[in-house]
């Protein structure tokens, strides 16, 4: 059940993997559990007169019932357990890689702002090359911020004075309008703190990082 | 006094609501008074779906929506749900036990005052200038500090909070004293009933979780009133808030749940006419896993803040491990219907449709117990939809139940059953289609008070 066979498996995928997997299991369970308990509120309705006629004949039924219904409960949580131990880790250790990109990653009130390795700095857009190994190191230079891109399933906590790391990758080039987003509350422009992901051929991301810029 | 006693003593109405210390008296003002919170913050929450209802909206700006949304959560949570429970405990509990009052009658009194009195404070905080507090119920710092959210409001209302983690306090003493020494002679532990047991281990929850609210709110208030820094950034401050009040905020959740569980597991057997399936096994479930537990889950608020992975792999099997004991208590529940008569009356009714609720509710929060799956689910619409199924459904559910069936005695007039079904009907339509689709909405962040028509967002936020 483990993840990397070789071939470079992101955060990404891990989740929605996992994701898929708590989604058919928590349907299944419900669906069972609801209609185990709609089916016994319309076989037991009264139907005369109210009269009960419960004998207690069966008290150690409790106690099995009880047992069976803890270990299927159980058995159901490991299997979750493992699902989330194997997507951790993926979603936890970042490959090694010649072309893996360092950013640091700032929230303020109210937007995102993204420095290079080379000082430059970038407002409300994060350019990324296709295909290679990005971690983020994250932080804040005010109040609690959430970093996140959805699409990505990316998301970890912009806390000041600290730094939080994450890790992805981006196989398709392309403007990702609006992907990332503050997931905690920060204060009147919490909405607005909105920013696009730009990812680029290795080539172009290569090419601009050339260019001398003025930060 | 006796009832009987104040009923033969000519007073004025006003003195007699005033300074009651009777526990009967009591419970209807915490039921009247919880009552009218609940339609304030109500009111709170129809203003924001008003301007969440369609894109780019400007009914409610951005202070505003985010002083109603911070203002519905703590209402909620803290002056209503809460506080309906102890209504019921209060006029319910002594009579189970055969005690003529609780403990100490005049700090129940006060734990009262003391509630209103701080729901006011928190209200009244708004209307100072500067405006209330907009960071959320979660209250979290830096951006409670006096640095970021300045002026008297939300020193106001972090006052009123501190008010009411007094009453809290003050009343789970009470409780715990009375459910424990005021029995009457013949009433073990064994005789006890379903409802004062869960009343118990709410009580027994307040006292262990709402000291570490205390001790954060007035760490907070010394930071802005007093200027020191327990809570900058600098020395931690962010993190330390967010221990110290989730330590206290997932015992809470409990503490909103477990009056609601108990007064379901009173009525079941009543419209069933059987007792209930496995009673011990609930007791134990409830009192030795849920209660214990419910304290060494709570970093499951904070897998995203940058925790030891070891600490979040912990948080994540205790709090797989606390959904154990509701599943013993669910499909206790369930087992409680087999070889019955059901009789669906109106408190049947909301009973059995608050444990579906809690059901679906407590499924999604078996998802956001995954330390890798909550990555993409915290701070967004899901988590919304979570607390709302278990909070607004399950337990609303249930204390709706309780009111059906214990406040014709209380009030000695019988509600109308027609009238009891419509509200039932239209409730549970009206809350599945409110917060159904939420679920979906897991891109969605939580809190923004508007969003771009390209989002998409527009059809399930109704």
């Amino acid at each position: 059940m483990s993840f990397s066979l070789g071939y470079l498996v992101s955060p990404t995928q891990a989740w929605y993997s996992l994701w898929d997997i708590f989604v058919y299991l928590g349907i299944a369970v419900g669906v069972v559990v609801i209609s185990y308990f709609v089916y016994h509120v319309v076989r037991y309705r009264s139907k005369e007169d109210y009269v009960p006629t419960y004998e207690n004949k069966n008290g150690s039924h409790d106690l099995r019932f009880v047992l069976v219904s803890t270990s299927l409960s159980i058995i159901v949580l490991i299997v979750l357990s493992i699902g989330t131990l194997n997507a951790a880790s993926v979603t936890f250790n970042p490959p090694q890689s010649n072309d893996t990109v360092h950013i640091e990653v700032i929230g303020h009130q109210f937007y995102w702002q993204f420095v290079y390795p080379d000082g430059r700095s970038l407002i409300n857009n994060l350019t990324i090359p296709a295909g290679a190994v990005v971690i983020l190191n994250v932080t804040s230079q005010d109040v609690f911020h959430s970093f996140g891109i959805s699409q990505l399933a990316i998301k970890i906590d912009a806390i000041p004075d600290r730094y939080n790391t994450v890790w992805f990758t981006v196989q398709q080039p392309g403007v990702y309008v609006d992907a990332i987003r503050c997931f905690e509350l920060c204060g009147a422009g919490h909405a607005y703190m909105i920013a696009n992901l730009t990812v680029v051929s290795s080539a172009a991301y290569q090419q601009w990082m050339a260019q001398k810029v003025s930060g | 006094m006796q009832h009987e006693e104040i009923m033969q003593v000519k007073q004025s109405w006003l003195r007699r609501w005033l300074f009651t210390t009777y526990h009967k008296d009591i419970g209807i003002l915490y039921f009247v008074t919880s009552l009218y919170f609940a339609f304030v913050a109500g009111i709170l929450a129809a203003l924001m779906r008003v301007q969440l209802s369609s894109p780019a909206n400007t009914f409610l700006g951005a202070t505003e929506f985010n002083s109603a949304v911070t203002a519905h959560g703590l209402i909620m949570i803290l002056w209503f749900l809460s506080p309906l429970g102890v209504a019921f405990a209060n006029y319910i509990v002594p009579m189970q036990i055969g005690a003529d009052d609780l403990a100490f009658p005049r700090l129940n009194a006060l734990s009262y005052w003391l509630f209103l009195i701080s729901g006011m404070m928190l209200v009244i905080s708004f209307f100072m200038p500067g405006g209330g507090f907009g960071g959320g119920w979660t209250t979290y710092a830096p951006l409670s500090t006096s640095q970021y959210s300045p002026g008297p409001g939300p020193s106001l209302a972090f006052m009123g909070f501190i008010l009411l983690c007094i009453s809290i306090t003050v009343g789970s003493v009470n409780f715990i004293t009375t459910i424990l020494w005021k029995r009457a002679p013949g009433m073990g532990f064994r005789e006890i009933p379903m409802f004062t047991w869960f009343i118990f281990f709410t009580q027994v929850l307040m006292l262990m979780a709402f000291p570490s609210l205390l001790a954060a709110l007035i760490l907070l208030m010394s930071d802005r009133l007093l200027g020191t820094s327990f809570f900058a950034a600098s020395s931690g401050g962010a993190l330390l808030w967010d221990n110290l009040f989730w330590f206290f905020g997932h015992p809470e959740v409990y503490v909103v749940l477990l009056p609601a569980f108990g007064a379901i597991l009173e009525i079941l057997p009543t419209f069933t006419g059987r007792p209930l399936a496995a009673r011990t096994a609930i007791l134990v479930a409830a009192g030795f896993l849920v209660v214990p537990l419910s304290v060494y889950v709570f970093g499951h608020h904070e897998f995203v803040t940058g925790i030891p992975l070891a600490l979040r792999e912990g948080f994540t099997i205790t709090t797989f491990a606390i959904s154990v004991p509701f599943d013993v208590m669910v499909l206790s529940m369930i087992h409680s219907l087999a070889g019955g008569r059901i009789k669906l009356k109106t408190p049947m009714l909301f009973a059995i449709a608050a444990v579906v609720i809690f059901i679906i509710g407590g499924i999604a929060g078996v998802f956001l117990a995954s330390f890798v799956l909550d990555i993409n689910l915290r701070g967004t619409y899901f988590v919304v939809a979570h607390f709302h199924y278990v909070m607004a459904g399950a337990t609303i559910f249930g204390l709706f139940a309780a009111t059906y069936y214990w406040l014709p005695k209380m009030t000695n007039h019988m509600y109308s059953e027609t009238l009891g079904k419509l509200h039932f009907i239209i409730s549970f339509i009206s809350f599945n289609i409110l917060y159904f689709p939420m679920f979906l909405l897991y891109e969605m962040p939580r809190r923004i008070y508007t969003y771009q028509a390209s989002t998409g967002w527009g059809t399930l936020t109704i």
